[in-house]
């Protein structure tokens, strides 16, 4: 047993966290949550100046081929930081989809570019029947003629406004196995009949809905088995929800801290608000969600590190645990900042409204948890 | 990072000598009491022949040093002899044995206090405690045994409740208090007192935990001065420093049967052809308690390994405690939405699910949770959430 970061995640978790402390003042949080795309050009070009974009995708690839314990240790400071990008977009579960699910022609011409940050892609998953299994792929992808024909719509997909190319996940054959008759479809975001509009709402980072109308995509452009790409795409969701994991995980640790700051230093009544019970308790509440999360996260990254069979248990364990406990600790914060806490300078709010929208991302507690079931055959 | 526990070479061949000692000693009825209390599947006498047994093999006093009373284990040694005795209901046989030990061994185990200690190490008695919910909320002024001094004596007045599992005390351990206006550190005296001097009197009293308790009344009694358990009040750092045992909260495993046999229950009970674990409601139940151990395994995997490295704990052990406590009463409120009202039938009941064991989870959760609040004062101590009365010495989590 050694729950220390080695030497390298050492570095990493040092020079991620000076990157954050000088790119993600709160203010710039908030103007980034303000813009019409959520999206800073120069903030993304610098994270993969860096090297993060391809931190996930092997060196013969283009990347850096890091452990997923190297990437968490960059996610949580993330996190912390309330950082917006399309790195787990892109650089993680798009990624994954491609080595999981694309031949080598396809790994070669489309995760170089991933890797150094030039194009974005995001994966197109969920639909108006919002949810993450594939019982919930229902858009239509029609054969015709060597090429295949997208029609229907996808919803809550974040990234999809900057990104250059979709994975869009579609239902290419029904049948009484949901999990059979998937199909991965590569299409430019720009390409005849799709649209894509940033939803609207307490929603940060931003989602989309993107509408296909007859969009034609050619055979070259299917990735991975017809019919059959759902383990890829599941494999891939793995991955990326631990890494979200970990992202939640410092972003409840960053509402804890702020609760355990304000209550050192507000004073009511001649002293602390932090000597009144109540206060404490709230602010302990936020403390136990912030290391259950945590540490649930990096064992999860680490069975995945190590191939554990156990591995997607335990990532649907920390999914369960951050969707619960980084909204509670919101709360919980929010009850010991009273009414500043709502002041949007202030920088509460800005990880209230992420811990409330990836409380659903990937998957919310009640998912997990049915998922848990089922692996433990409960 | 590396999450799997790996015990020493030395801890497995010594957990081998533990099995096959507790193969070839322990009564039929314990062998698989599966982490359930014992006492309440058997007599007294069962447990006192086993104590007696262990006495003897030096593991009652499993970490007191050899020239005392005790065996020497070191403490990776001494956390494998209480997993295998928790395992099967019977950690409480260490935790109350070694909590009357270290009071004793802080003090000049001489003459009557050495052969004390020797019979208690030899588990030919045991002692009755003083209840003290939490160490940390130890007020003074609540508190219901006063001593005087006359001459060399001490007086001791007023009642308490005692907890110990012996139909009978060997010995009474209690803090008796001088001041009840004074500062905790300094107001009390410690004691270790035969139950059959002049003025004591005992009565039972009956409570929802299965643990015993007995309220007991000092009269004007009379104490000897080797009663005493080190200097004059010296009492509360006495108990700090022997209170909680640590047995429980130092090893990585999490022994909770009640949890394995709900879901064990839920798989293979129907109703109306589909198995109670299958209903989405009960589903998510039964995950939210599995979930809840699985951080409480994080939590202690985390508290060993920062002792391992040297690392202070601060908060740590009190939340892992809390986490734990409140898990506890969590599992008992799933298992009475998950089973219904048959999660009240106890052992007593043929109807009972389990034996009547998911009863006893909820008494013992809801008996146990008694301290939480002093768990959360250290961590809110160790955050730097001040507090309005004055800091104690010593007192952090650890």
């Amino acid at each position: 047993m050694d729950l220390a970061l080695n030497e390298v995640q050492t570095m990493l978790q040092n020079s991620a966290r000076e990157f954050m402390e000088a790119e993600m003042p709160k203010s710039r949080v908030l103007e980034i949550d303000d813009s019409p795309s959520g999206f800073a050009v120069d903030l993304w070009e610098k994270m993969c100046g860096i090297g993060w974009s391809g931190m996930a995708v092997p060196e013969e690839y283009g990347g850096s081929g890091n452990s997923f314990t190297d990437l968490g240790v960059i996610y949580e400071m993330m996190g912390y930081y309330a950082c917006s990008s399309p790195h787990l977009s892109s650089a993680v579960l798009c990624s994954q989809v491609i080595l999981e699910a694309g031949n080598q022609e396809q790994k070669q011409a489309l995760l170089p570019p991933i890797a150094s940050g030039q194009q974005i892609f995001s994966l197109a998953l969920t639909e108006p029947e919002y949810g993450w299994g594939a019982d919930t792929v229902h858009l239509q992808a029609t054969r015709h003629n060597g090429s295949f024909t997208l029609e229907g719509d996808k919803l809550f997909i974040p990234d999809a406004n900057v990104a250059d190319r979709l994975l869009v996940v579609a239902r290419t054959t029904a049948g009484a196995d949901p999990e059979h008759g998937i199909s991965i479809f590569i299409v430019d975001k720009d390409a005849p009949g799709v649209s894509v509009r940033v939803q609207t709402g307490w929603i940060g980072p931003k989602v989309c809905e993107v509408n296909f109308a007859n969009v034609s995509v050619s055979e070259s452009n299917v990735l991975g088995p017809v019919d059959g790409a759902w383990p890829a795409i599941a494999t891939s969701l793995d991955r990326g929800t631990a890494l979200l994991c970990a992202y939640m995980a410092g972003g409840t640790q960053k509402v804890f801290e702020m609760a355990r700051d304000y209550s050192q230093t507000r004073i009511a009544f001649g002293v602390p608000i932090g000597t009144f019970q109540r206060v404490q308790d709230h602010v302990i509440d936020a403390l136990n969600e912030a290391d259950a999360a945590k540490w649930s996260a990096y064992e999860a990254l680490w069975k995945l590190d190590q191939d554990d069979p156990g591995a997607s248990l335990s990532i649907s364990m920390a999914k369960a645990v951050a969707s619960t406990g980084f909204p509670s600790a919101c709360e919980a914060s929010h009850h010991v900042h009273a009414g500043i806490g709502t002041d949007l300078e202030f920088g509460l709010t800005q990880y209230t409204k992420r811990a409330r929208t990836l409380q659903h991302y990937l998957g919310d507690a009640i998912y997990h948890k049915a998922r848990m079931a089922k692996l433990l055959a409960v | 990072m590396d999450f799997t526990y790996k015990y020493t070479d030395g801890q497995q061949r010594f957990r081998g000598e533990v099995q096959s000692w507790l193969k070839a000693n322990l009564p039929h009825e314990v062998q698989d009491s599966s982490g359930q209390p014992v006492l309440d599947q058997t007599s007294w006498g069962v447990c006192a022949a086993l104590r007696e047994k262990l006495g003897a093999k030096g593991w009652l006093a499993s970490q007191e040093p050899m020239e005392r009373v005790g065996k020497g284990l070191d403490p990776a040694d001494a956390t494998v002899l209480f997993e295998e005795l928790d395992a099967r209901g019977l950690g409480w046989l260490l935790e109350e044995t070694a909590g009357a030990l270290r009071a004793i061994a802080r003090c000049d185990a001489q003459g009557d206090r050495e052969s004390w200690a020797n019979a208690i190490a030899n588990g030919r008695i045991g002692c009755w405690r003083s209840q003290i919910d939490s160490i940390d909320d130890l007020d003074p002024g609540d508190w219901g045994i006063q001593v005087t001094r006359d001459a060399d004596d001490r007086i001791l007045d007023g009642e308490g409740i005692f907890q110990g599992r012996d139909p009978a005390p060997g010995y009474l351990w209690t803090l008796a208090v001088h001041d009840p206006e004074g500062d905790p550190e300094q107001a009390f005296s410690a004691f270790l007192i035969p139950p059959n001097l002049d003025g004591i009197s005992i009565h039972p009293v009956r409570r929802m935990s299965p643990d015993p308790a007995h309220r007991i009344c000092f009269d004007q009694v009379r104490v000897p001065p080797h009663c005493l358990l080190g200097q004059e009040k010296d009492g509360w750092d006495l108990a700090q420093s022997t209170f909680p045992i640590p047995f429980a909260t130092a090893y990585t495993s999490v022994q909770d049967q009640p949890l394995d046999d709900l879901l064990d229950y839920a798989r293979t009970t129907t109703v109306q052809g589909v198995s109670i674990a299958a209903e989405p409601v009960r589903q998510q139940l039964l995950m939210e308690a599995y979930i809840n151990r699985g951080i409480q395994r994080l939590f202690r995997m985390r508290d060993t390994w920062m002792r391992s490295t040297g690392t202070a704990l601060t908060y740590h052990a009190a939340q892992t405690r809390l986490w734990e406590q409140r898990s506890a009463l969590r599992l008992s409120e799933i298992t009475r939405e998950v089973l219904g009202v048959y999660a009240l039938l106890d052992h007593r009941d043929p109807r009972a699910p389990n034996n009547g064991n998911f009863e006893l989870q909820q008494r013992l959760a809801l008996t146990n949770s008694s301290a939480s609040g002093s768990d959360s004062k250290i961590i809110a101590r160790a955050l730097g959430l001040a507090s309005q009365e004055p800091e104690r010495v010593g007192s952090s989590a650890g």
